[in-house]
């Protein structure tokens, strides 16, 4: 019903609108793509209409998706929206609404339609108060019979207008809404409270607390095998949401700036079964979390700035009383320094150390108790060597070093370190011609703190090393040519620690190789086109241990090609800008990828953009 | 004024018992079990080994470093389906945190003595998996085994299907899975996706 009330009012609206009313431009949105056998439709359509005391608001939005193969497959998910608001007097007006949405899944269908009409009320001091009746039908057809979900619904929200109490903003939101659905009602009561204080200069305090209840009632997903003979388990789940945060900004002697934040949540959810089953999947379960971080900052003119931090975090995660239930403290300091001491350099150093610490919650010990300790350190130098050529360096340290406590899980203990440097150079040759440099070289240690075989050992190295290239040379003011080279290495293999020294046992490495030529040209200012081909080729060997023979003298390391791997990509992209708001954008690329003892694919991509305002 | 209400707070949060140690850590005991599977995640299909180990090995440490920050699980299908059976944002929202704690809820039920899982991963027979330098799709089709045991029998239950990973290089150059999607096979009502969101809260 609903639906064909939207269409009747969307039709009037839209065939009477321009000569009745102030309208805003209607926006139509078209996209499609197709990626192998994947087809994608997107379409909206969004209208406003100002009738002076009466405003409307027109939504269509629509998603098709049709799987070719293995089967043909389509999924459509449309809805429409009518919202209105009409002016009655000063302060009181009255808002009808109708939405109808469709969601659709081979012959799976969901019919959801609602009529409802709310009445804002402004006139009353400190208070807009919005009270609303409604009607909800719900039609569920497919595999089961045909079920239709229907009931009346109302509730209200109420919000204060900015009251101010003691230099302090208030702001508050209370809402309750009820749909009395014949199958699966559900309630939902929302209730808001924040404020903002602002003293002296800048500084500030700010605070916000809300709480939300939910309770509705649907149908379990359970495995068939627990269904309980065709009788479809109804749950009823009551979701309990209280959070508080707050945040103050102080400036203290010595123009040091302080910031506190803290944020305190607590969830629950509590569920009632109508049919008992024998393995219930859902219970009632809880997650609380308390978080403070404090910050310091300070500023010593534009030369150097200075700040740092602490944050503490408690967490509890109780799902169904298992041994997995923990309790989470984390401390973490982070700090961050830059200096700037001429105008063509400046370095910065920064570092975050924490340890994550997770208890047991209800089994003490818990096997699952461990900590996590984090450290990552990083230090970056500029330079500008003239106005054309620019450097930077970057050496940056992770380490990751995860503890079980517990003997049954102690044997994965292990500290993951990683050391990488980047440099970057760009230099500005001409006003036609830039060229981009970067390069990179990285190795990561992972080392068990318990080794059982120093040969069989659990340790890792993974080494890594790239350079790569771009030059950006505007041969006119139309035309741009974009050509990029990337090369990398990579190795990776056992640690073994032996004559007092760490060892790399390589097991195997790879190369790879990328070369692009992108081609940017504007043939009329509105129109761009971009063809762009690229070529890789990645090459990955095995490092094989093979026993003397008669033509190998002693065991050597054999070095195996392990895969060829090439790939060809041409693309060409089209925009068409019409308007500065309007556009057509065309995109279309091919993949042609050849690996070795496992044939062609071809992998082909369309994508069509527009965006059209009537 | 300022300084006394700011010194207050923090010196509240402080004795309010909210400082931890953010330099030491706990000893552990000598090794009584054998270490679980891991492996630098390198390439794609690392990870992907990395994170079937995982789940067999009910390791939700290991588990956890396989998805990327911007992790999201897509289930088209079965949020469909949800949407029919009256709970439409089962799969709303989700992302790496509701990731490890549903999967942190599914390993605790299935660490209790009388239930079993396990995860078979192949590769798919209908899609080709797509790689890129720093960007994949893996697919797979999966078999997971469910037992629940009590003291007179045993009740399997096989959940079949096909998911596809997609994979980015980010941090430290180390893969990640940062879009996990539950793919429609045709005739089949139960699958991952929805043994997964039976243990979201």
């Amino acid at each position: 019903m609903a639906y064909r009330l939207v269409i009747l009012f969307a039709l009037i609206v839209v065939l009477s609108g321009p000569d009745l009313a102030q309208t805003t431009s209607p926006v139509l949105m078209m996209d499609f793509s197709q990626n192998n056998n994947t087809y994608t439709w997107d379409n909206s359509y969004q209208q406003n209409y100002d009738f002076n005391r009466l405003r409307c608001d027109l939504s269509l939005n629509s998603n098709s998706i049709l799987l070719k193969e293995p089967s043909k497959r389509w999924q459509e998910q449309f809805s429409m929206a009518f919202n209105a608001d009409y002016n009655l007097t000063r302060g009181l007006s009255l808002a009808p609404s109708l939405s109808h949405s469709r969601y659709a899944l081979q012959n799976r269908k969901v019919f959801t339609s609602e009529v409802k009409l709310a009445m804002p009320v402004s006139r009353l001091d400190f208070v807009e108060l919005t009270p609303f009746v409604a009607d909800r039908a719900i039609k569920r057809q497919g595999n089961n019979p045909t079920e239709i979900d229907r009931g009346l619904g109302y509730g209200f929200n109420i919000d204060n207008t900015p009251l101010e109490i003691f230099s302090t903003q208030l702001k508050s939101a209370i809402s309750y809404e009820y749909y009395d659905l014949n199958k699966i009602p559900f309630a939902n009561f929302n209730a808001e409270l924040s404020g903002l204080t602002a003293f002296n200069k800048a500084d500030t305090l700010s605070w916000l607390v809300y709480n939300t209840r939910n309770i509705t009632r649907y149908y379990s997903s359970a495995a068939p095998t627990l269904q309980d003979d065709n009788l479809l388990l109804v749950i009823r789940q009551v979701k309990l949401d209280r959070h508080a945060e707050g945040f103050v900004r102080v400036a203290m002697p010595m123009e040091v700036i302080a910031r506190f934040t803290t944020n305190l949540s607590n969830l629950s959810y509590d569920y009632n079964y109508e049919y008992q089953a024998l393995t219930l999947t859902q219970s009632d379960n809880y997650t609380k979390n308390r978080n403070y971080e404090l910050g310091l900052e300070k500023s010593f003119g534009d030369n150097i700035y200075l700040s740092a931090g602490y944050r503490y975090n408690w967490g509890e995660e109780d799902y169904r009383g298992q041994v997995l239930d923990q309790l989470i403290k984390v401390g973490e300091i982070s700090f961050k320094a830059v200096a700037k001491p001429v105008p063509d350099d400046s370095v910065t150093f920064g570092g975050v150390v924490g340890v994550s610490s997770y208890y047991g919650l209800h089994y003490l010990p818990s096997p699952n108790e461990r900590d996590l300790k984090t450290q990552i350190y990083s230090v970056k130098y500029f330079h500008r060597f003239n106005r054309y050529f620019t450097g930077e360096a970057t050496g940056t340290y992770s380490s990751f070093h995860q503890i079980y406590i517990s003997g049954l899980n102690s044997a994965n203990n292990n500290k993951n370190e990683t050391y990488l440097l980047q440099t970057e150079f760009d230099w500005e040759m001409s006003s036609r011609l830039d060229v981009m440099q970067e390069f990179e070289i990285q190795a990561n240690y992972i080392t068990y703190d318990y080794i059982p075989n120093p040969i069989e050992t659990p340790n890792r190295i993974f080494r890594r090393s790239g350079t790569e290239s771009r030059i950006n040379f505007r041969v006119s003011d139309r035309l741009t040519l974009m050509p990029a080279y990337i090369y990398r290495y990579e190795d990776y293999g056992k640690l073994i620690y032996a004559s007092d020294n760490w060892q790399m046992a390589t097991g195997w490495d790879r190369r790879y190789h990328n070369v692009n030529l992108k081609l940017g040209y504007f043939p009329i200012k509105e129109v761009y086109i971009e063809p762009d081909i690229t070529w890789e080729l990645k090459r990955e060997y095995n490092h094989v241990l093979s026993k003397a023979t008669d033509t190998l003298v002693v065991d050597s390391i054999l070095r195996e090609l392990r895969l060829y791997d090439t790939k060809q990509i041409a693309a060409l992209k089209i925009i068409w800008n019409f308007s500065p708001n309007e556009y057509l954008d065309f995109s279309y690329s091919r993949r042609d990828w050849d690996v070795r003892d496992r044939g062609k694919d071809i992998t082909d991509f369309i994508n069509v953009s527009m965006r059209y305002t009537f | 004024m300022k300084k006394v209400i700011f010194i207050a707070i923090v010196l509240a949060a402080a004795l309010g018992g909210c400082l931890k140690d953010p330099f030491s850590t706990r000893n552990s005991q000598e090794p009584a079990g054998s270490t679980g599977t891991w492996e630098t995640p390198a390439t794609p299909d690392v990870v992907i080994l990395n994170m079937l180990f995982a789940y067999n090995e009910k390791i939700i440490q290991n588990y956890q470093l396989c998805f990327a920050d911007d992790y999201t699980f897509s289930a088209t299908e079965d949020s469909i389906e949800a949407e029919a059976r009256g709970n439409p944002s089962l799969f709303q929202f989700w992302d790496k945190a509701v990731e490890v704690a549903t999967t942190q809820n599914l390993f605790a039920t299935f660490a209790a003595e009388n239930k079993h899982l396990d995860l078979i991963f192949s590769p798919s027979m209908d899609y080709a998996d797509s790689l890129g330098d720093s960007l994949a799709v893996i697919y797979k089709d999966y078999i997971i085994r469910v037992v629940a045991y009590d003291s007179l029998s045993a009740d399997t239950t096989y959940i079949e299907g096909t998911v596809s990973f997609s994979l980015s290089r980010t941090l430290f150059n180390w893969w990640s899975i940062y879009l996990w999607k539950e793919l429609p096979v045709a005739g089949n009502e139960y699958d991952w996706a929805d043994l997964k969101s039976e243990y979201r809260n």
